[in-house]
């Protein structure tokens, strides 16, 4: 061995007076890196406590624990955090679907109590609550899938020459890929009135078990099909996927989910007891609410008869909705089922108050749910002129087949989904519509999709315009006079109101006013000891938590009775009503 | 004194698991006549987990940080063993981004330098010699700070995922990490005069821990160990995977296949590993997504199929055959470490003959990780 | 390798093949041909080193699969070898004539799926389980969570509340159809 072997070694010594291989650290520990896995953080004010922090925790350290009252579109939990068995890996931070969730780049804790390792982030206040740096979710690494599956759509050309659906419907394929967005939170079966078991039939889908999904569908809306092509959704703008990206495509999966079967019977085979039996209800009004009574109550044995006013049931499902967007066979189908439950229809028949009083006498229940019939008027001059017609009239003669004549011009007063569908069938029926609506675009009652889709089939819209009069013109047309508006916050806090900027005029000369600016309602028909029991100053019907009115035995629901006016309230009303009655008929065999 | 028999000569000496010198928590229980071992038996066992069993009833996602606790000095080769082989089964593999690509190959290239550097210093600690592995250790800390800035930990990475990678690299690493490769460049030096130039070294390496060629191939064996025997066989170069097609790498070797040249093959690889960090570095895209746009992870299903995923760890190839069964769940993985082969039956096989004062020298050289056989 | 997979056909069968990679291939053979064929792969072919030796339990067939997964390291090609064998008999033969470190696959498989291989060294020799006393831990009918549970259970002071649920209870989420 050479002597070069022996010496080198000792060249070491020279570390001795050089500059140190470490690093000296002074002034407490060294903070972690900006991006380090330290402690947990929350912002509890965006946490939205889905607990998709917890589904994904693959060591089951985060438990959900309430903290608050439960509110549409926050369930009151939060995440708690168990640091004996976190292993910072930060799954929970990149799938948070609120971005409420992070790390902080501390990660020096000790102390004598074990149980001190476990803590609500956010909540129990910690020295890094609010530390800059740390781990956090960022854009571009998502774990959940951000992107809603495209809804194919006839062209907006092909649309307007034809009344076919304009939603062509998921394949089963795309139903699959965008049933596999949900994470299983449910904070939408909070904000559903009818409390839908959503997640549970998307589950369903996307484990193509479709039977399985409609049975939970049905198993708490008799009407799903309608609800699957014309929800307000609710459920959709609470979706904890919607927080950063698209929303669960909820209403067209329900649509894809019962479209698939012909007979719906044939697959629900409901089992439930025959409470009903030998009992009678009558059903007055044939809408949402009302066959949702009549199907609950009739698998139940009840006998129960439906009367409905016009030639088909529906309700404003039937007469206030375009056949582009619910087509008569789907409705069909559905009336279908209700039939082979055993349901009877008594149709072109409007019950009057005699009637009323009879049917509470002879049945062991009556339901009312005969919604909003009585137009609202423009509240300008000349409003009475003809061709100053409301919206739901014209809806209802052209869902009646009957000939609908609105010329060549049209203005559509209002800005709800009602006025949107009378201005796209004016559309279809080829005339040149404007809809004049006080407020702005994104001030309108109507679904956003309804918009654009109206916006594309060529319907133009003014907003902050406030009609003023409604003039006759020499050669027969009608001159639609609109002042524009400011929109003027009056109180913190409120939606701001439109202002008329006085001085100006507009001037549009159309054949038709289509005024769209909402219903009330009709009852003057109610005998008065009747009346003055069930309804309020406003004329809507009051009742208690079973469903039932303050006259023994006479239900009621839908909108009517509800402040919110659409189908899946009017639905969730008929489903109270009907646990009102089944649990009163219970009360009564004991 | 009556004369001894040979089998009264003979002492049972368990060699771990608790012994500073053993690699990782193990036992060698071996036989010795004077300091001589006869024989020796491998037992493993303390560091069990389940981790294959673990994965079968986890989602995709929710595995992957699992696996980089298979190995602590080079966890990284695990997270992309996972995500390759998940990939490849599920057709992601054709969605994942250039720039995540190179991101990976840097990030496995890191590892490996981290954990030479380890090893490097484990050769002579297992002599008792105690500065370079100070040294050496301080180097990998270095490369442990840009792991803590690139991925947000020092040691369990969790970086590597199905689609890429999770996060960009921050801005100016390169810069830094280059600093680091200099400062590591300019200490090899001092580190080559206390390891490779040391009698002490070379006396008790040379020569010692022999592995025949014959045994290549009738045990598998992989890696540095081949290399030291001249043969060149690397998986980067052999079955290319990520971006090593498209670098500058040719497999080093050495020859005497001894504890020695196990060693220098970890010097040679320490510098070609700074050569390829610097070729990555400087071939990488700036621009361009890290990761692939991923399905929801919590629902996450993937086609039936198996497949086996090779990647070369600083020991030696490193391996996944992964089973799934069309579910959002692994039906099987089963990780393929070098040590199960080299920890066991090369290591048993070179046992006898060998001083117990060698043993451990020999099996630091071996590289033997005993988390990646039991798993 | 077409050419070896197309001789395993003509002289063993084939019962399943797959075609992974274009370094990587899978067939599927009959248990009695394991040991000629892989005696054939190993003295005939460049097939000569064993990579792992692994097994799956296909608990819903009643069957194991054993995996060999033999490499041509000149070649840089791999030849997966697999077989199904019934799960109740859970016997094989073992292969460590050819490769010596196939006892500690045998050992492991052993230990953890409870397949015997006759004539392998190490059989019942514990090799990474001391006093195990349950199932072979690695069959899929042996529940990893059961058995934490029953040996290791947690520390008390965890509720977890489940959203889903939690907010079905608080809106008094109801079902119509069943009763």
């Amino acid at each position: 061995m050479s002597l070069k072997y022996t010496i080198a070694p000792f060249s070491a010594w020279l570390q001795a007076v050089s500059k140190p291989f470490t690093v000296p650290v002074t002034g407490g520990p060294r903070p972690g890196a900006p991006r380090y896995r330290g402690w947990h953080i929350n912002d509890v004010e965006k946490c939205i406590g889905c607990g998709t922090c917890s589904a994904i925790c693959q060591n089951e350290a985060i438990d959900m624990v309430p903290v608050d009252d439960p509110v549409v579109g926050d369930s009151g939990l939060r995440p708690k955090i168990d640091y004996g068995r976190c292993c910072w890996c930060a799954l929970c931070v990149d799938v948070c679907p609120s971005g409420s969730l992070g790390m902080s780049n501390e990660y020096v804790w000790a102390d004598t109590d074990a149980d001190v390792f476990r803590y609500i982030p956010g909540v129990d206040e910690k020295p890094w609550d609010d530390s800059e740096l740390g781990w956090r979710r960022e854009e571009g690494f998502e774990l959940v899938d951000h992107d809603r599956v495209p809804m194919g759509m006839l062209d907006p050309d092909e649309r307007t020459q034809t009344w076919a659906e304009v939603v062509i419907g998921y394949t089963e394929e795309q139903a699959r890929v965008e049933a596999s967005r949900c994470v299983d939170c449910g904070l939408c079966v909070a904000a559903c009135p009818a409390h839908m078991h959503i997640p549970d039939y998307i589950g369903a889908i996307r484990d193509g078990d479709d039977a399985r999904a409609v049975q939970i569908i049905y198993d708490n809306n008799a009407m799903p099909e309608m609800c699957g092509k014309v929800c307000t959704r609710r459920c959709e703008s609470v979706c904890s996927i919607g927080v950063q990206g698209d929303p669960l495509a909820i209403r067209w999966l329900k649509r894809y989910a019962t479209e698939r079967f012909d007979n719906l019977a044939e697959v629900l085979q409901p089992q439930v007891e025959r409470v009903g039996e030998g009992r009678t209800v009558a059903v007055i009004g044939g809408g949402p609410s009302g066959l949702t009574v009549a199907y609950y109550l009739a698998i139940r044995g009840f006998e129960v008869t439906v009367h409905e006013a016009l030639p088909q049931v529906g309700g404003a499902t039937f007469f206030g909705i375009p056949r582009y967007r619910f087509p008569m066979s789907s409705l069909e189908k559905q009336v279908d089922l209700l039939k082979s439950a055993g349901v009877k229809f008594v149709l072109n028949h409007r019950v009057d108050g005699d009637e009323l009083t009879r049917m509470l006498a002879e049945n062991d229940a009556v339901f009312m749910g005969v919604g909003l019939m009585k137009p609202m008027a423009l509240r300008a001059p000349g409003e009475d002129l003809p061709g100053v017609i409301p919206a739901l009239d014209m809806l209802r003669e052209q869902n009646l087949g009957h000939e609908v004549d609105v010329g060549e011009k049209v203005v559509v007063v209002g800005g709800g989904n009602v006025a949107i569908d009378a201005s796209r069938i004016s559309r279809r029926l080829g005339a040149e519509v404007t809809i004049a609506y006080r407020r702005r675009v994104v001030d309108m009652p109507a679904d956003d999709e309804e918009i654009e889709d109206a916006e594309a089939e060529g319907v133009e819209i003014v907003t902050q315009a406030i009609p003023l009069r409604v003039e006759a013109t020499e050669d027969g047309k009608l001159d639609f006079v609109w002042g524009p508006a400011e929109m003027v916050q009056e109180e913190e806090g409120k939606r701001p109101r439109p202002k008329l900027i006085e001085g100006v005029e507009n001037h549009l000369v159309v054949d038709r006013v289509i005024v769209a600016i909402g219903q009330g309602p009709d009852l003057d028909w109610l005998p008065t000891e009747i009346s003055e029991k069930i309804c309020n100053k406003w004329g809507y019907i009051e009742v208690d938590e079973t469903g039932m009115t303050a006259v023994e035995g006479l239900y009621a629901g839908g909108d009517l009775v509800n402040d919110t006016a659409d189908a899946i309230s009017a639905i969730a009303d008929g489903l109270r009503a009907v646990n009102g009655i089944v649990d009163k008929t219970r009360a009564q065999h004991v | 004194m009556t004369e001894q028999t040979a089998l009264e000569r003979r002492v049972q000496l368990w060699f771990g698991p608790q012994h500073p010198g053993i690699t990782g928590n193990m036992a060698v229980q071996a036989w010795l006549e004077g300091d001589t071992l006869t024989s020796g038996v491998t037992h493993v066992g303390y560091l069990h987990r389940g981790f294959e069993k673990l994965m079968e009833r986890r989602k995709f996602i929710q595995s992957f940080p699992i696996v980089c606790r298979i190995c602590v000095p080079e966890p990284d080769t695990n997270e992309w063993l996972l995500a390759a082989s998940i990939e490849e089964l599920s057709g992601l593999d054709k969605e994942v981004p250039e720039k995540a690509r190179w991101i990976r190959t840097l990030f496995l290239e890191m590892s490996r330098l981290s954990s030479m550097l380890m090893v490097l210093g484990g050769h002579v600690g297992a002599m008792g010699l105690g500065t370079a592995p100070n040294w050496l250790i301080t180097l990998r800390d270095y490369i442990l700070d840009r792991f803590e800035e690139l991925t947000g930990a020092r040691v369990y990475h969790m970086y590597v995922t199905y689609g890429g990678v999770r996060r960009d690299l921050p801005e100016g690493f390169a810069e830094r990490l280059e600093a680091n490769l200099q400062e590591i460049e300019s200490k090899l030096p001092l580190v080559d005069n206390v390891i490779f130039d040391s009698a002490v070294f070379r006396k008790r390496a040379i020569g010692v821990g022999v592995v025949p060629e014959e045994w290549v191939d009738e045990l598998g064996l992989t890696g540095p160990i081949v290399r030291a025997m001249g043969i060149a066989r690397d998986t980067r170069t052999d079955y290319p995977y990520e971006k090593y097609g498209e670098l500058d790498i040719e497999p080093m070797t050495t020859t005497g296949s001894d504890i020695f040249a196990r060693a220098w093959m970890r010097r040679l690889e320490i510098a070609q590993s700074i050569d390829l960090i610097r070729q990555i570095l400087a071939k990488m895209p700036t621009e361009g997504p890290y990761s692939a746009k991923l399905p929801n992870m919590l629902t996450w299903t993937i086609p039936a199929g198996e497949t086996y995923v090779r990647a070369e760890a600083s020991r030696g190839e490193m391996g996944y055959y992964v089973v799934t069964d069309g579910s959002d769940k692994i039906r099987r993985v089963h990780v393929r470490g070098p040590s199960y082969v080299h920890g066991v039956t090369l290591l048993e096989r070179l046992m006898p003959g060998t001083n117990i004062a060698d043993l451990s020298a020999l099996m630091v050289s071996l590289q033997v990780c005993p988390p990646e056989i039991e798993r | 390798m077409d050419e070896i997979i197309q001789r395993i056909r003509d002289n063993f069968g084939v019962l399943r093949e797959h075609r992974q990679r274009d370094d990587l291939a899978e067939v599927w053979i009959e248990p009695r041909h394991v040991l000629p064929l892989l005696t054939w792969l190993k003295e005939h072919t460049p097939f000569v080193q064993l990579t792992h030796l692994s097994a799956v339990d296909w608990l819903e067939d009643g069957e194991f699969q054993l995996t060999y997964l033999l490499t041509d390291p000149v070649g840089r090609r791999s030849l997966m070898v697999a077989v199904r064998i019934s799960r109740e008999e859970a016997t094989a033969e073992s292969v460590h004539t050819l490769w010596a470190h196939a006892v500690t696959y045998e050992q492991e498989i052993n230990e953890m799926f409870g397949i015997h291989f006759p004539g392998s060294p190490r059989q019942g020799v514990p090799f990474i389980l001391e006093g195990w006393d349950d199932i072979p831990p690695m069959r899929r009918d042996f529940d990893t969570v059961e058995y934490m549970n029953r040996h290791h259970p947690s520390r008390p002071g965890r509720e977890h509340t489940d959203p889903r649920r939690y907010i079905g209870q608080v809106v008094g989420e109801k079902g119509y159809l069943h009763d």
